[in-house]
Formats: structure tokens, sequence, C-alpha cells
């Protein structure tokens, strides 16, 4: 044999055992991710449905819980003909939700940005569990790069969200069923990001406010990417609105000293904040539209506080009805069966 | 010799600074005693419950960072507050609400800024509505309006509600 030929041969043969060694990791590692598929844990995978969306969206929300559990896109559309989508996820906090909107924006452009303030109150990183929910579904990206920086707890490293492997090994002793079924393709679990639940659990009839803190001094760090999101809205030509979503529980209370701050930060700025705790206006009634006593709302409640924010969205900020783009209707009838049929699905099974 | 003397300072400054800033080992555990029964910050809260008997008023919401319910267990003048871990409840709160009960070290509500500091020493961190004071893997804090004790709490220091 030629020498030539040998070293062709061993050459063939080394990338043959690094690619099959590389294929073999990427399995495994696909394996032992969490698939976020189970009624409990799905809310892990609303940030990467969001790269499944063959049309743009006039509106894109951002935030935490409140915001996938307080509006729904499908009623925006059956009731204003707007497009939306909520780029939200669980404790997403507020400097995930500025490069989640940086992202957002690199792929389409959005008439007006809805923020929910309750995130305001952590000023640093908080859990690597709500972390990983952000930001593993997040696609590479600088965006997804900063978001992982400026979001890692103490505890966590940028190489185990390059390499997920690193992270989660040692779930191969816990894989259950979902690992196998959801390892090459996942369900769609929201509504264009909204998370559906139609349990209703009331709220006490006699509740109680948050606990005392010694300092209601909403974090510096927050403001700064409240400044940044503000740059980049303005920077897009879309309008930046701060919300409070109308849930108040003791447990995730929204203090009068932190309404106040976003109140001066909304007027410095010239942005429009909108309050919805205690917005009788609303309809919402806190015996039925509520799936966790008060804390969420239920799709209910949701559908109520669309319809009311829609016509906020229509008339002041002439969020046009797409209702006569006949590619749109298609897309969006699509998705409103998709709505009707889990909310008949999910209430069968109340 | 310029060398050997910034060494030198450097391992006294550590030093220094070692024997400032008191070890976590070292901090006290603050505890509250409600009658008989002993209660600590990230104590189970099962044992607590039976021997303190039943509760005025609960309340339950999702928990934030561990699957399952935080709790808040009210009695006439404490509330504990939990967070589920495992299967079990554990305390990372517990708020002294009016004066019949006071602190192991004798402080209760209507106390002065001066009655506590004179029972727990200068504070770790000081405000004009608070005084806190680290523990082990906890804090306390009292807090003030007027300079008077309004309110009682033995914190968590990592889970918080």
């Amino acid at each position: 044999m030629k020498k030539t030929t040998r070293i062709c041969i061993t050459l063939l043969l080394c990338l043959a055992i690094v690619a099959s060694t590389v294929g073999v990791l990427a399995f495994v590692q696909a394996l032992v991710m969490p698939k976020y598929m189970s009624m409990l844990t799905r809310e892990g995978a609303l940030i990467a449905e969001y790269y499944n969306e063959t049309t743009t969206h006039d509106v894109i929300f951002v935030g935490d819980c409140e915001v996938y559990e307080s509006f729904t896109p499908p009623t925006l559309w059956e009731e204003y003909g707007i497009t939306s989508y909520i780029r939200g996820s669980a404790q997403q906090l507020t400097w995930q939700s500025y490069y989640l909107l940086e992202e957002t924006f690199e792929r389409e452009s959005p008439k007006v940005v809805v923020f929910n303030v309750l995130a305001m109150k952590y000023g640093e990183p908080q859990n690597e569990q709500y972390n990983r929910m952000t930001l593993d579904g997040m696609k590479w990206s600088k965006s997804k790069l900063a978001a992982i920086k400026a979001s890692m707890t103490e505890e966590e490293n940028l190489l185990s969200y390059v390499f997920p492997l690193l992270r989660f090994h040692s779930r191969w002793s816990e894989l259950t069923g979902e690992d196998w079924k959801y390892l090459f393709s996942r369900d769609t679990v929201s509504h264009n990001g909204y998370l559906m639940q139609t349990a209703i659990k009331p709220r006490p009839e006699v509740d109680r406010e948050g606990v005392r803190l010694s300092d209601y001094t909403l974090p510096e760090r927050s403001f700064d990417y409240l400044d940044k999101m503000h740059a980049l809205c303005r920077e897009n030509g879309a309008e930046l609105i701060l919300i409070k979503a109308p849930t108040n529980n003791w447990k995730y209370w929204w203090y009068d000293e932190w309404d106040e701050q976003i109140c001066n930060y909304a007027a410095e700025n010239g942005l429009d904040y909108y309050n919805f705790i205690d917005n009788e206006e609303i309809g919402l009634d806190w015996s039925t539209d509520t799936y966790d006593g008060g804390v969420h709302l239920n799709v209910y409640g949701a559908e109520k506080m669309t319809a009311y924010f829609g016509k906020i969205l229509q008339e002041r900020y002439g969020i046009k009805d797409h209702r006569d783009d006949v590619a749109l209707v298609r897309v969006w009838s699509a998705k409103l069966t998709a709505y009707y049929n889990e909310k008949k699905e999910l209430e069968k099974k109340q | 010799m310029k060398k050997w003397l910034c060494a030198v300072l450097c391992i006294l400054t550590l030093l220094a600074c070692m024997a400032c800033a008191p070890a976590e080992e070292a901090k006290k555990t603050y505890k509250f005693k409600a009658g008989s029964t002993e209660i600590a910050v990230g104590a189970d809260v099962g044992p607590i419950l039976s021997e303190l008997g039943a509760y005025t008023r609960f309340y339950e919401s999702p928990s934030c960072y561990f699957t399952g319910m935080d709790k808040i267990y009210i009695y006439d003048s404490f509330e504990i507050h939990t967070y589920p871990d495992g299967g079990k409840n554990y305390v990372y709160l517990i708020v002294l609400l009016d004066d019949t009960v006071a602190t192991a070290e004798g402080v209760r509500i209507g106390a002065s800024k001066s009655d506590v500091e004179k029972a727990y020493g200068e504070p770790d961190k000081a405000t004009n509505t608070s005084l806190i004071y680290s523990g082990k893997g906890m804090y306390m804090e009292f807090f003030l309006e007027g300079g008077v004790v309004v309110e009682i709490q033995y914190q968590h220091t990592k889970v918080r509600g």
C-alpha cells in the first residue's frame, strides 16, 4: 500500500472516530437535557417555542409568569386582530428580558413591547433552575451569551451552558419515558407564549399582604436594564409599555413603595405605566378567575385581562387590526383552533 | 528588601481582614421560643407544628424555588413561613407580631432601639427603620418606627419569600 493511501486511511479513521464520538455525546446530551413536557414543568419549554413562529408580531410581551399567565395572544387576535407573542419565562429577570428583546429585534420589528415590572425587585441572579428555563431555550447568539453571563449564580459556569451535558449528566440515573419520547421533537405547550390553565382555586376571602421589608429601594441594576430596554425600543422604533399584572399575592407582593418608583421612572422617561392591580374595569372575579388562589390568572381571567388590554393597545397605540390579511387569517385560525381544543381538553380533565 | 516588605504587609492585611470578618461557623444561631417550643430558621416545621397545636390562620402559595407550596402558619402572636424541600417543609421566616412574646434575649415589640442594642450589642447593619444582627445561616431584623420596635423577624439568609 502506498504511503499516501495509508495516511488517507488513517486520517479518515480519525475523522470517523471524532465524528462518532461527537455524535454519541450529542445524543447523550439531548437525552439527559430536561424536556419540560409535563404539566408541572412545561414553562421551561416556552422560550424555545418562539423560534417556530412563521409570521411576525406587532406586540411582544416580556417578563415573568405574570405575562404568560395574564395575556392570551389568541384572544388579542380574535377580538382585535392584533398579532402578538409572549416571550415570558418563569422568574424571568430584567436582564433576561432585555437580552430576549435584543434577540427578538434581530428577528422582527414589533410596534409595541410590553414589560411586566414585578421582576424589577431582583437585582442579582436568583436560581439556577429558573435560569436554565429561560437560557437553555434560547438559540445561540450574542444575546444568549450575554444573557448567560448576566444571569449566572456563583455556583454556575459558562461552560455548562455551552455543553449542558456537563450540568445534566447526573440525570442519567433519573431518565424517564418523557426523555425518550421527546428526544428529537417536543410538543407545543403554549399558545404564542401563553400557558393555559383552566383550574379554579379562588383567592382567600381574607387575604394578606407581603411581609415587611427593611429596604424598599428597587435595585439599581434592574433600572440599568430597564434603561437599556427603553433605549433598544427607541432604536428600533417600538413603544415600551410598563405594566403590573393584576395579580397580587402575599408571596409575590407588589409594594406601594415599588409602585411609586416605577411611576417616577415612567414619568421621567416619558413611558406609560399601567398598574392593573385592583382595576375593577377589567372585570376579574377572584373566586373564578385564578387557578392557584390568586397568584396567577386562569384562562378565564387571562381572557378578560387580554380583552381589556387589547382595547388599550388598539385605541391608544393604534395597533393594527390584521383580520383582513388572508395569510395571517390562515395562520391565526389554526392557532385559535389549537387554543380552543386545549381549553376543551383541559376543562374535561377538571 | 522592598518585595519582602510588601509580602509581609500583604500577609498582615490578609490576617487582619480574616480577624475582622467573623467566620460563618462562629456566628450565633438566634432561635425563638414559643412557650416550651423552640423554633429555628432552617428547622423541619413538622415537629414544631405538632408541639404548637392549632394555628389560627393558614396561607399557601406556589414556591418559587422548590417544587411545592410555601406556607404561612399564623398563631396569635407570631407567624411561621416555610418552604418545601424533598417532601418536608422548612422554616425560612419567623415574624413576631405583638408584645406577648419576646426573643430569647428578652426583646419584644415596643422595646426601644437602645433596649435592642443592650441585649444584642452593635448591629451588623443599621438604618433609621431597622437593626440587623447576622447569625449562622440566618439573621434577625428589628423593625423600628420612631425608635421603637414594631416587628421582629428571624430570616433565612438564602431563602426569601
